[in-house]
């Protein structure tokens, strides 16, 4: 099995991971569980420990314990067609579980729809169990731009949401420390992108895999100085590759396009099996959704339309256009969708993307059935026949 | 009684039929659609409630996981079945339906899609007016697809219309119509000229013995079931209604998207209309794609139970749908606590009933038993 070629700054981003979720097991401060794609910036100018349930469901899918945790989910009453993050999770918070345990229990919670439904239903399933206040970010399915009455409703919300969060920890949330969040987090957003950016070298420098690794602290710490630190370190160290010509994947035959959360129990095995063919993916959708950027001169009205306007949340045409754009940009030579059994959010229409992406481009792809967490939706022996027939037929 | 079932059983052909002779049709999708909207531009307000079996059209654009009742709808716009209608309503409810309002377009070519964003929050004051400016957007793009503007009186008009309905199906709630017949009503009231339903719902209310008579019609069984409730999302086959019969099961109570969440709650029929319907349409029993911050499901489900007299609940949810998924563990939870027994049939279009939904209802039936 092809190894993954390691960045040195790794040992940075493990030990920070390692450092906040200490503090959040360890600490005093307040905690908030919240979704990946709600305004994290908000808990972090109000000094509240963000804990993302949805990295440790991948945490769970990637160690494999998401079989028998979504398994325990079925006998709480949860079926198959709930989402498996928040089936492995309600169910390694119910039985002390996984692989640091359970979480540590939140004082309230953030969610935002933009990436789907379930978000909201899985958080009040949680605001019911702990007891604690949902705060919830309500985004409008988006075509292309927030209408004038999308805005309103965004930053109507966002106001009520800043003024609970006050009444909740009983202080007011710092409006100048919240401008800053915001700043950088657009600090750091923009040397994610310049990242991804980098990916477009032949070869390209970073795999899908590897970005799905390095995404860590752009979820879970935009808006703090350890995560743009860290990001300027990893930028300068791709920059590096791309000069030094070095390529994430030995021999590097086919560029691909990854569409969606990857299968977390089969990372290594189903990436290193592509490698070994000489298949790097050189741009993914689902590392490219946190890349927004907030105007200082508008902070709240820019931090509603980022978070609207994230791809999940975008109607089917602003997507294709943006898979084709990705198709382009980066010299890609087919794409990969993974029907995602537990999503039907990002899920619902990839059908009909791959048909006018390849109308548009000359491109095909190839759509492979599985779930990002929970394994008996997998059969690694189809999907690597079919993987390999894919990668035959593009020579 | 029998125009009503016939319409709840198949309801395209009359409606094909008016629109040949020049009355228009608009589909919507879900019951948080302000039909009289609508009924006031000038159509006959359609709901989208069953297709034809997913087939091929459902099949090249929709994954297996999603619900059969989204697909077959697909199904039906795509292979011609909804040919009728001037247009479709599409609001946002669940994720499949969501991103289904992207693909009808391309499935049936020609098809124009009028999409209302229904806030996922219903209790904020800032929900109130989105939902408003949505219904606004929506008037608006009805206009221009009758082609002239809308007025105040006509609006209210239609609403008169459809809160004498909703008073008339109320009227033929517990009174021993029978499943199928009650249920029929429900449907058809989704399915057909509210003017014509108005006059059938009105005839059926005079008095017992004709209702007997008209449920015997409908083909319901005899009335007198152990009473149970009913918790869960559209159901527009009417078999599953006989099938509870036939267990002795007759329903006291709902929480059916095809049902009272429907046509519970008058619109007020007086200030701003708009503003009456985005009230009307926000403040009802929330469904499960909506926030539900006090829970409001669970208490009127138990309050529900006790007001009608219910020995037991049934479940029916579309299978695939996520929504009633997640809420479904912690309703069931409170019944246990409360001693109240049930059981979750999972539904797919078309309707079969397995071994496992009549084991489980006899289980239900006799668990109710014992609890008498």
């Amino acid at each position: 099995m092809a190894g993954r070629l390691k960045l040195p700054c790794e040992g940075t981003m493990k030990e920070a991971m390692t450092a906040y979720y200490t503090e959040a097991f360890t600490s005093d401060r307040p905690k908030a569980w919240v979704t990946s794609g709600a305004p994290v910036e908000l808990l972090l100018a109000a000094d509240v420990i963000p804990i993302f349930p949805e990295n440790y469901g991948a945490m769970i899918g990637a160690q494999r314990l998401g079989g028998d945790l979504c398994s325990a989910a079925g006998d709480l009453g949860f079926d198959d067609c709930v989402c498996s993050y928040a089936r492995c999770t309600i169910a390694s918070t119910e039985r002390g579980e996984g692989p640091l345990g359970a979480l540590p229990a939140p004082d309230l919670l953030l969610a935002c729809n933009n990436g789907c439904g379930t978000m909201f239903k899985w958080y009040e399933v949680l605001s019911r169990r702990f007891g604690v206040p949902l705060l919830f970010f309500d985004t409008p399915y988006c075509d292309g731009e927030p209408t004038p009455r999308d805005r309103e409703y965004l930053v109507r919300q966002l106001e009520r949401i800043i003024a609970e969060l006050g009444d909740i920890l009983g202080r007011e949330v710092d409006r100048n420390r919240l401008w800053e969040t915001l700043r950088l987090s657009s600090d750091t957003a923009r040397l994610w992108t310049g990242i991804q950016e980098l990916r477009k070298a032949r070869p390209c420098p970073l795999n899908s895999p590897d970005m799905f690794l390095h995404m860590a602290l752009i979820v879970t710490l935009r808006g703090t100085e350890i995560a743009y630190n860290y990001y300027q370190e990893m930028l300068a160290q791709v920059r590096e590759r791309v000069e030094a010509g070095i390529g994430a994947v030995e021999g590097e035959r086919y560029r691909l396009l990854w569409d969606h959360i990857p299968p977390w129990y089969a990372l290594r095995d189903f990436f290193g099996f592509c490698a070994e063919l000489g298949a790097c993916f050189a741009v993914d959708t689902y590392t490219n959704v946190w890349q927004g950027e907030f105007d200082p001169d508008h902070p709240l009205e820019s931090l509603a339309e980022c978070y609207q306007k994230v791809m999940p949340n975008l109607r089917l045409p602003w997507r294709a256009a943006m898979y084709v754009d990705y198709i382009r940009d980066y010299a890609i030579d087919g794409f990969v969708i993974h029907s995602n059994h537990s999503c039907k959010s990002y899920c619902l229409g990839e059908y009909e993307i791959a048909r006018r992406v390849t109308a548009e481009t000359g491109v095909r792809g190839v759509i492979l059935e599985a779930d990002m967490v929970d394994p008996k939706f997998y059969s690694e022996a189809q999907v690597k026949q079919m993987m390999a027939a894919f990668l035959e037929s593009l020579d | 009684m029998q125009r009503l079932v016939e319409i709840a059983r198949d309801p395209h052909g009359a409606l094909r039929e008016a629109a040949r002779e020049g009355k228009g049709v608009v589909g919507y999708f879900c019951s948080y659609v302000p039909v009289e909207l609508i009924h006031a531009a000038g159509f006959t307000p359609v709901r989208m409630l069953q297709g034809p079996p997913p087939g091929e059209v459902a099949g090249r654009y929709m994954q297996p996981f999603c619900c059969s009742f989204a697909r077959s709808l697909l199904e039906g716009l795509g292979d011609g079945t909804y040919a009728y209608l001037s247009a479709v309503v599409m609001p946002h409810t669940c994720d499949t339906i969501r991103n289904l309002s992207d693909l009808v377009e391309t499935a049936a070519p020609g098809t124009r899609v009028m999409r209302l964003m229904v806030p996922t929050v219903t209790h904020t004051a800032e929900a109130a007016d989105f939902m408003l400016a949505e219904t606004e957007a929506l008037k608006e793009a009805l206009e221009d697809l009758a082609g002239e503007e809308l007025d105040r009186e006509r609006l209210f008009q239609s609403i008169r219309l459809y809160n004498r309905c909703r008073d008339a199906l109320a009227g033929l709630k517990g009174s021993g119509l029978g499943n199928r017949a009650l249920y029929a009503a429900y449907l058809a009231f989704q399915l057909m000229d509210p003017e014509e339903f108005l006059a059938l719902a009105s005839s059926l209310s005079r008095g017992p013995a004709d209702r007997d008579a008209r449920a015997r019609e409908a083909g319901s069984a005899e009335s007198g079931g152990a009473g149970v409730a009913l918790v869960g999302g559209p159901v527009p086959q009417l078999e599953v209604f006989d099938l509870l019969q036939e267990y002795g099961l007759e329903v006291v109570w709902d929480d059916l998207c095809t049902g009272s969440r429907f046509a519970a709650g008058a619109v007020r029929e007086n200030g701003d209309p708009l503003r009456a319907l985005a009230e009307r349409y926000l403040g009802r029993r929330p469904c499960p794609t909506k926030r539900d911050p006090d829970n409001r499901r669970e208490e009127e489900l138990v309050k529900g139970v006790a007001a009608g007299g219910a020995r037991g609940v049934v479940f029916l949810q579309q299978a695939f749908c996520e929504f009633h998924s997640f809420d479904y563990p912690g309703l069931k939870k409170r019944l246990d606590a409360e001693g109240i027994p049930s059981v979750r049939l999972d539904l797919e279009h078309p309707f079969a009933p397995t071994g496992q939904m009549r084991t489980r209802l006899q289980a239900l039936s006799e668990m109710m038993g014992e609890g008498r």
